[in-house]
């Protein structure tokens, strides 16, 4: 103590207000988690609603408001406050310490970023609490629908507001990332030593950088127009614009899953990840790609050039089939440990890619123009955000969580929250291809007495509640582990090979009492390797 | 060429490709899976391999290449077809103005002076040029058994040819428009020639439908 006093460096404050106002990354980034999580959970009840209702025709539960809301809020909050944060939040918390760090970038922004994140998100949920509800627009607030004549609502007002004030949150705490991976490095970290796991944030925070300011702008203009019954833009312009972000937004969501995996695999195959270089081109390749298909969502308008979309898009294969081929090589010859984390990782992998294969699918515009605003739609963005990025997500909690909290999650629980949600996941999404493909549209509280439908939406609501049942075990699990609180070493998973896995179980303040020698992208495995005597192979 | 036979004609060849991709991933992680020997952490050696093998890798993206080149080839060849079917003003049997509002769909055939709110009446197998404007917000005018759907725009027209087999077919709006979306529904009867004639004259004779 005597020694930081004469350092002239003040103790970290504690409680209440370490809780607002510590600038520590990790502290940022557990925070971030947390709030994420509780949104999801939130976006998690208003789905449960929407397909309680959906299990018979007719109306039941909720009345077609209501409904509208509850699909829009859903949809906001899914990606909004809880995808989009929580890869982030991943970063915030573990690029630092995977690249030798001992603060983040701009620690200070990346507080104000939480902040904005979180007060986005209130503002957007409190909605719910004015006499017309929350905002019922859909997720993408869609013109000219979200104009005050045709939405008057102050939840709509409020959605708006809340969606500009957390995108730009999201922004902030992004470049920081973003400057700490380029900027604050070990210095024998060299471009091609950065972990897997930091070069996918890298990617993914230069798609946020990129396209969210154009998110915050767009709504401030809808703003505009609503409070003052201006035109700024056309109908077509709002969704060039809003497209612009809600293209990259969805890798945004789901490369900082790869990257997580990524390392998931190599660790517990006993194994560097194969093909790095491949990789980290592809996944640039994949971000600058990233910026030139929106308009795949377009088709159907007749207002953009759909050659250009379906070839661009149709071209992500090329990336996506990269990380594909080096993720399976990294299991090739390994050596499997089976864990949670690993068969959260491998659902990431074999259900995303279903949402891939069916992504390229609609990329053809001619069967566009028939699956478009159908139901095949929602199946197949499920598999990519819930199947895929959900279940790399919930990868990356078990695999981190005791280097961020110093203890153990329970493994048997961890495995059945995972059959539960391979189960559910499926039940639930799968019949979703055929619904859309018979002509059932998305976005609707009430759908007509056709052959089938009430069946098989019946089973899908079945499905849903699995999901739940699967969260609630994962909940019960962190109440159970947190009683135990089996202790974590430095090297949690005894295979660590990046260099979180040499600090502390949970890092210290400054992260790191000395940095280990880094000599390629898995310094920790190069090291024992060299212990083993083996030269890497 | 109907836009329904050019939806199959394409699905027909991506669906194959997409079920061989999900049969070979799923395969060679499964055989991945099971030829690794199970090690505990405790004496966790490493594992062999190389970190990399790039002329493996090449290959296999030169293949991925070519077979992307083949998809969007068939997928521009088929948008061709589909312009070509769909965008075509001339030789139209029928103009229809679609005139879309929260939430019903009117059709009024200006030739003849009629319009009807109780859905859609064509002659069956004939190309139907439409001329689509909402009064409102965005609709989204969606026959899923002709495999086909345009948004239809406030601030501008829509214009698209059809035709439909004969019978009896639902139509839906497909793109959310608000509190009654979901009930923005409406039918295509499609009908013999003479039978639509009928139809024509006996509304014109009433006016108005």
């Amino acid at each position: 103590m005597s020694a930081t006093a004469a350092a002239g460096v003040r103790a970290p404050a504690g409680g209440l207000l370490a809780l607002l106002a510590s600038t520590d990354h990790k502290s940022v980034g557990r925070r971030l988690i947390g709030v994420s999580v509780a949104f999801f959970l939130a976006g998690g009840v208003m789905a449960l609603l929407m397909r309680t209702e959906l299990a018979q025709p007719g109306l039941q539960v909720v009345s077609t408001d209501v409904y509208n809301q509850l699909f829009s809020m859903h949809g906001s909050v899914m990606i909004y406050l809880f995808m989009t944060p929580i890869g982030l939040a991943l970063g915030v918390y573990l690029v630092p310490l995977q690249v030798g760090a001992r603060e983040i970038a701009g620690p200070r922004w990346a507080l104000g970023g939480l902040w904005l994140d979180v007060m986005g998100g209130l503002i957007m949920l409190s909605g719910f609490l004015t006499v017309d509800g929350a905002a019922s627009a859909t997720w993408i607030g869609v013109d000219p629908l979200s104009r005050a004549p045709n939405t008057p609502s102050m939840g709509m007002d409020m959605w708006v507001l809340g969606v500009a004030v957390a995108t730009l949150g999201q922004t902030i705490f992004a470049a920081c990332v973003l400057v700490t991976a380029l900027r604050r490095r070990t210095p024998d970290m060299t471009l091609l030593r950065i972990p897997v796991f930091a070069w996918t944030m890298i990617a993914t925070c230069l798609m946020v950088v990129f396209a969210f300011p154009v998110l915050v702008g767009t709504m401030v203009m809808l703003w505009i127009e609503r409070q003052f019954g201006v035109q700024i833009a056309d109908p077509v312009t709002y969704q060039h614009l809003f497209w612009f972000y809600g293209h990259p937004v969805v890798y945004v969501m789901f490369f900082p899953f790869v990257g997580a995996v990524g390392e998931v695999f190599a660790n517990f195959a006993a194994r560097r990840f194969f093909g790095y270089r491949f990789f980290v081109v592809s996944i640039l390749a994949f971000a600058g790609l990233s910026m030139t298909v929106w308009g795949h969502h377009m088709f159907t308008s007749g207002q953009v050039e759909d050659k250009y979309f379906a070839l661009t898009s149709t071209m992500l294969v090329l990336p996506a089939g990269i990380e594909y081929f080096d993720l399976i090589g990294t299991l090739w010859t390994g050596r499997i440990r089976w864990s949670a984390a690993l068969l959260f990782g491998l659902g990431f992998l074999l259900q995303f890619l279903i949402g891939g294969v069916t992504g390229i699918w609609v990329a053809a515009p001619t069967i566009d123009q028939h699956d478009n605003n159908s139901y095949i739609v929602v199946a197949h963005f499920h598999y990519t955000l819930f199947g895929g990025s959900a279940f790399g997500l919930f990868a990356a909690v078990y695999y981190w969580w005791p280097k961020i909290t110093g203890w153990y999650l329970g493994e048997r629980l961890g495995r059945l929250h995972f059959w539960l949600w391979v189960i559910g996941f499926n039940v639930t999404f799968l019949p979703m291809f055929w619904l859309g493909f018979d002509g059932m549209t998305r976005r609707i509280a009430d759908y007509p007495p056709h052959p089938g439908w009430a069946t098989v939406n019946l089973v899908e609501t079945v499905g849903a509640f699995v999901i739940a049942l699967g969260m609630a075990v994962f909940l019960l699990n962190l109440a159970l582990s947190s009683l135990r609180a089996r202790a974590a070493p430095a090297d949690a998973w005894a295979g660590g090979q990046t260099l979180e896995w040499a600090s502390d179980s949970p890092p210290p303040r400054h992260n790191f009492d000395v940095v280990p020698p880094v000599r390629s992208y898995a310094p920790l495995w190069d090291l024992r390797a060299a212990a083993q005597g083996a030269a890497p192979e | 060429m109907p836009t329904r036979s050019l939806y199959d004609d394409l699905a027909s060849l991506y669906a194959p490709v997409a079920v061989v991709v999900v049969i070979l991933v799923f395969g060679f992680v499964a055989y991945a899976l099971a030829r690794s020997r199970r090690r505990g952490p405790a004496d966790a050696g490493l594992a062999p391999g190389e970190p990399e093998n790039n002329v493996a890798e090449g290959t296999y993206v030169a293949v991925l290449g070519l077979v992307t080149a083949g998809l969007v080839t068939a997928s521009f060849l088929s948008f061709d077809k589909v312009g070509a079917a769909t965008s075509r003003a001339s030789g139209a049997a029928v103009r229809v103005n679609v005139d879309a509002a929260k939430w019903r769909w009117r059709f009024v055939y200006p030739a003849a002076g009629v319009s009807s709110v109780a859905g859609l009446v064509v002659p069956a197998d004939r190309p139907i040029r439409f001329v689509a404007r909402s009064a409102d917000v965005l609709h989204d005018f969606w026959v899923p058994d002709v495999r086909f759907q345009r948004q239809v725009w406030p601030d501008r027209p829509t214009r698209w040819t059809l035709s439909f087999p004969r019978g009896v077919h639902d139509g839906v709006c497909a793109w959310f428009c608000g509190l009654q979306h979901d009930q923005m529904r409406f039918i295509v009867r499609a009908v013999g020639d003479a039978e639509f004639r009928r139809w024509l004259a006996a509304r014109s004779g009433a006016g108005r439908g």
